[in-house]
């Protein structure tokens, strides 16, 4: 049953119905990211709720099932408290894993550095935006995939670029294969992901895979939706198929599609 | 017909001559650039060398100024630039601005007071996007994500040239968040493609093919990159080959006519009508 890698909450969801609306559309588990603690993905302005709130909120949506429900604390490095969020969202309150979107930081910047290294500390699976990024602004230039060639500094993470990083899906799929081929040499694991949820356009999501599957393999890549309407079945059900059928149009076999949906996430997440 | 919106000027063509070159290859309209004031001869030296290449277009179009049509070239390095924008403007009566980010980034505050200055009259502009061929490092400053900056000049339809060659991918998705930004209303939607060569023919149509099943076919221009617009034969190399390029995408009649025509009528503010419907 597939796994849904990119799930998006507005903080006030019920848990069971979100896993009822899983049942319905047949996957196995999905990773709910909490809200951005400074910033509204409803209206798209400023929303300071602060990382405890929106930590807070998702440990309670995913109280009723963590295994199904796999909570990805989000985390902002520029507020002070950040590097104490990491302990609080996967010390305290036993989340799965950090998702981070380069907000007017690289990140390679210390504040990220500081978080990874927190995070690093749990062994916890991350997830970074990469790609255009349609926030207000001049935000785009910090969430190119060569950014994230720091992550070599922190080889007990396990890390995903989302959006295959369109528009710059070559450079996500050089950066990924630049790892799968030095962290080996290292004695580490190769621990860059590629999260396929879209954001290219079909024609460029097609050649993106084709590209990626020939270049770094399967293994490493892995199926979200984007979607910010978890209780509703309806919001999974077309990225299910779409991806699929893209992924088919990319060449790839039924067996490589079944661990893109879903065992490559397992070894992801660790699990 | 066509309108070609990228023809470099040296300053010193007839516009009579260049109305006759158009009129042999069927162009309605050409958008014609004043010679870039860092490079200009006759500015040289001077404390204002932005009034000297703006006179200079600014007579090369008054022969016809509806279809010749001039766009100041800005450069904010010098000091005299948002003063330039003014004089083009408001004395000069000229269309637009061109600017190539010479060694500057397009977020840079120099820039910046010139498109706020450029905002205040709702002018187009169109930037030099993609490899820049100058003799040093010059093509990191002309990557089209720094175009995002646009965003805070909501006044200035701007059109990245060349599909931002080698970037391409990248201009159109920047033109897709400027249609976001717009909330996906076609009169909001500032942001244009020009698609004047650059990209080598094989993946300029890949290009042409990605982008119009992205974007559609309403923010795409035309044009030529010619530097001597008074020779009919150097105004239809490009124009035939970009059509050729266009059938092999596919493209209807319809299509090229708005890619030709109609496009750069509604980024130039021209046209008779803005399309409400996509």
């Amino acid at each position: 049953m597939p796994i849904d890698v990119h799930v998006h909450c507005k903080g006030g969801e019920d848990g069971t119905k979100v896993l009822k609306a899983m049942d319905a559309v047949g996957l196995e588990r999905i990773v709910l990211m909490s809200r951005p603690a400074y910033y509204s993905l409803v209206t798209e302005e400023p929303d300071p709720v602060g990382h405890r709130v929106a930590i807070d909120e998702l440990a309670k949506i995913v109280a009723p099932d963590p295994s199904r429900l796999v909570g990805f604390a989000w985390i902002e490095p520029t507020l002070p408290d950040a590097v104490e969020m990491v302990d609080y969202a996967l010390g305290e309150k036993q989340l799965s894993g950090v998702k981070m979107l380069p907000n007017q930081w690289y990140p390679d910047d210390e504040r990220a550095q500081a978080v990874y290294r927190q995070v690093e500390r749990y062994r916890k699976p991350m997830l970074f935006h990469s790609g255009i990024l349609w926030t207000w602004g001049n935000t785009s230039k910090y969430c190119r995939p060569a950014g994230f060639e720091i992550m070599m500094e922190y080889p007990g993470i396990r890390f995903a670029l989302a959006h295959i990083a369109w528009p710059w899906t070559d450079e996500c799929i050089a950066v990924c294969q630049k790892l799968q081929w030095t962290q080996p040499k290292r004695g580490h694991e190769w621990t860059c992901y590629i999260d396929i949820t879209t954001g290219a356009p079909r024609l460029h999501k097609v050649n993106a895979l084709r590209t990626a599957l020939a270049l770094v393999g399967d293994s490493h890549l892995i199926y979200g939706s984007d979607n910010a309407d978890p209780e509703d079945p309806d919001a999974y059900r077309h990225t299910l198929a779409e991806d699929r059928a893209i992924l088919r149009e990319a060449g790839a076999s039924p067996e490589v599609i079944e661990r893109i949906f879903s065992k490559n996430a397992l070894q992801w997440l660790g699990l | 017909m066509a309108i070609d919106v990228h023809i470099h000027t040296r300053g010193t063509e007839d516009g009579n001559k260049i109305l006759k070159a158009m009129d042999e290859v069927g162009l309605k309209r050409v958008v014609l650039f004043a010679v870039p004031p860092h490079r200009s001869e006759e500015a040289k030296g001077e404390k204002q060398p932005h009034k000297i290449i703006l006179d200079q277009i600014a007579k090369l179009v008054k022969v016809d100024p509806e279809r010749l049509i001039g766009f100041a070239w800005i450069e904010p390095t010098l000091e005299d630039a948002v003063d330039a924008v003014k004089y083009a403007f408001e004395e000069k009566g000229l269309c637009g601005v061109k600017m190539i980010p010479n060694h500057w980034y397009p977020a840079d505050e120099g820039p910046q007071a010139c498109y706020a200055k450029i905002n205040e009259y709702g002018k187009p502009m169109l930037f030099h996007t993609g490899i820049l061929w100058g003799r040093s490092d010059t093509s990191q400053h002309c990557r089209p994500a720094f175009f995002e900056i646009m965003l805070h000049y909501p006044k200035i339809r701007f059109a990245m040239a060349h599909l931002s060659w080698p970037w391409t991918d990248e201009c159109f998705a920047v033109c897709g968040k400027f249609r976001a930004a717009g909330n996906y209303k076609p009169e909001n939607w500032r942001s244009y493609a020009d698609m004047t060569s650059g990209a080598p023919r094989i993946w300029k149509t890949d290009a042409m093919r990605k982008g119009l099943a992205y974007m559609g076919d309403r923010q795409f221009v035309y044009g030529s990159d010619c530097f001597n617009a008074e020779d009919p034969e150097a105004l239809k190399h490009n124009l035939t080959e970009d059509r050729e390029i266009l059938a092999e995408c596919g493209c209807s009649k319809e299509t090229m006519d708005r890619i030709l025509v109609e496009n750069a009528e509604r980024w130039l503010g021209i046209a008779q009508s803005v399309e409400t419907k996509e």
